[in-house]
């Protein structure tokens, strides 16, 4: 449920992408499209129309989040366009601002409006934070004023350690791993705290994959965690089914 | 819903593999949950390792390294297949002296340095002493270029190395036999004219962590010869590193040397007691 194209480079990351899907067996993808830093409009428009390019052409695969800058309120166009007529299912925010900066309070609104997930890139950095990048405490800040919105705070933060704790009372926010950071301990700590039920498997493909697989496959927790969070959360998350 | 199950979360390696970075012991910025002689024993099983390199964490930590390499000793009296990398660090005057009382009474058969940790350039004065005796006696020298992810450091922060920096050590020192551990897929294609020059040099996986299809980037860069397994558990998730070698677009014969037959040429079969 976490992967993305990269401005520039959509075509290399898709066929990157489809080429793994198809050699690990994954049967969905859920992509975001990243365009630098502080996007302008037109390079959002253009990085989200190659997620619906995406969408189109891998109907089966590719499910789409509309990437946003709050900064531009025609961004809020785009998340309707995206939404209403292209079909897809979430919203990305990722480092323009950071997840509570009031900037992004009308687009956390409409997205409650359009029943969608939200998913937060969220890393606390030892070294090379960037400018607006959110930590776990900022996802907890917005999740606590939006109750109702659904939240996927991304790399656990970047270090379980720091990024849990914050949010283990936010029940409207879900966890994914994603990224290369690939400790042996962090699914089961985040287990521990969160419990499987808020866990949700991301890889940040093209960045990396095979590392996030080996982490559930290694976890020492049961056969039906690691089904929750492979696929069964992700599912009612995204399309509200109810998950045996 | 079937159609979203994974087909990935049942099976294991289909062929055996040496380890060339595992460690025991104690970690002193989180719990390690899965860290102790059956841990690392367990895991190795239930993915066909059946050997490898091992050294202490402790000695990482501890003012004289050699006291945790002692405990580690006592640990591998029970442990046939697998063999003692000795940690120091050379910037401590009596290295050498600790490594010829590692050789004789802890047997000990290769060093690891962590120049992450202990803070020095490859440069440092300290370091030829060790090199010279390293190289005297075709000990082979296993260097740790990081451990855990930079961004993710706690209290201590690791300096940091890139490919000029292992270019420049491999330039001072082109007759020792160096293990390079947890180098970036950035960094191996960067130095792949150097590596390409030289019989002395082996990388091990566990640093392969960025990108799809790093293994075979590797290998397109440098070819099959000179990538050995490594692990670095407990701190790295071992299933992931293997997944990224099992799983490569590789031939089986290409695997089988990546998973053991390179770290058997490099080091040698009775390195490894065989």
């Amino acid at each position: 449920m976490h992967v993305h194209v990269w401005k520039g480079r959509e075509e290399k990351d898709m066929e990157a992408m489809a080429k793994a899907c198809e050699l690990y067996g994954v049967d969905k993808i859920f992509i975001s499209g990243l365009a630098g830093e502080l996007p302008e409009p037109d390079a959002i428009d253009e990085i989200n129309d190659y997620t619906l390019k995406y969408m189109k052409r891998y109907p089966d695969l590719v499910e789409g989040y509309c990437t946003v800058n709050p900064r531009h309120e025609a961004c809020m166009n785009t998340l309707r366009r995206c939404v209403e007529d292209g079909g897809m299912i979430g919203m990305k925010l990722w480092i323009a601002t950071k997840c509570d900066d009031p900037l992004n309070y009308p687009f956390f609104e409409k997205c409650i409006e359009y029943d969608i997930p939200i998913l937060l890139h969220a890393w606390r950095k030892t070294i090379g934070q960037l400018r607006y990048e959110s930590t776990a405490e900022n996802v907890a800040n917005i999740a606590r004023r939006y109750p109702e919105a659904n939240f996927i705070m991304a790399h656990i933060a970047g270090n379980c350690y720091s990024g849990v704790k914050p949010v283990v009372d936010c029940k409207n926010v879900y966890i994914d791993f994603s990224g290369s950071v690939f400790r042996a301990d962090d699914i089961e700590y985040t287990v521990k705290w969160v419990g499987a039920e808020r866990i949700v498997f991301g890889t940040d493909m093209p960045g990396s994959y095979l590392v996030n697989e080996g982490q559930v496959m290694e976890a020492q927790i049961s056969d039906e965690e690691k089904e929750m969070i492979m696929w069964k959360n992700t599912a009612r998350l995204f399309y509200k089914e109810v998950i045996r | 819903m079937e159609k979203y199950r994974p087909t990935l979360l049942q099976g294991g390696n289909p062929m055996s593999a040496l380890d060339l970075n595992c460690m025991l012991g104690r970690w002193p910025f989180r719990k390690l949950r899965h860290s102790n002689t059956e841990d690392l024993l367990n895991t190795h099983r239930i993915n066909r390792i059946t050997g490898g390199c091992i050294s202490s964490l402790d000695s990482v930590f501890y003012n004289d390294p050699y006291e945790g390499d002692e405990d580690l000793a006592e640990i591998l009296k029970d442990m046939p297949g697998y063999v003692h990398i000795q940690s120091v660090n050379p910037i401590l005057s009596f290295t050498v002296d600790d490594v010829i009382k590692g050789a004789e009474s802890l047997g000990t058969k290769g060093v690891k340095i962590y120049p992450c940790y202990h803070q020095y350039d490859f440069d440092a004065p300290e370091l030829e002493p060790l090199f010279r005796f390293c190289e005297e006696k075709d000990i082979p020298v296993f260097v740790q270029l990081r451990m855990e992810d930079y961004r993710a450091d706690y209290l201590v922060l690791q300096k940091q190395f890139g490919a000029k920096d292992i270019q420049a050590l491999l330039e001072k020192y082109p007759n020792n036999r160096f293990v390079l551990l947890t180098a970036r897929l950035n960094e191996i294609q960067a130095l792949a004219p150097v590596i390409n020059e030289s019989d002395k040099v082996l990388f091990d996986t566990s640093g392969l962590k960025d990108g799809l299809f790093s293994v075979e980037a590797v290998v397109e860069k440098i070819g099959t010869d000179k990538l050995a397994y490594g692990s670095m558990y407990p701190l790295f998730c071992l299933k992931s590193t293997l997944l990224l070698v099992e799983k490569a677009q590789l031939t089986e014969a290409e695997k089988k040397k990546i998973l053991f037959e390179n770290a058997e040429s490099f080091l040698g079969k009775s390195f490894f007691g065989r």
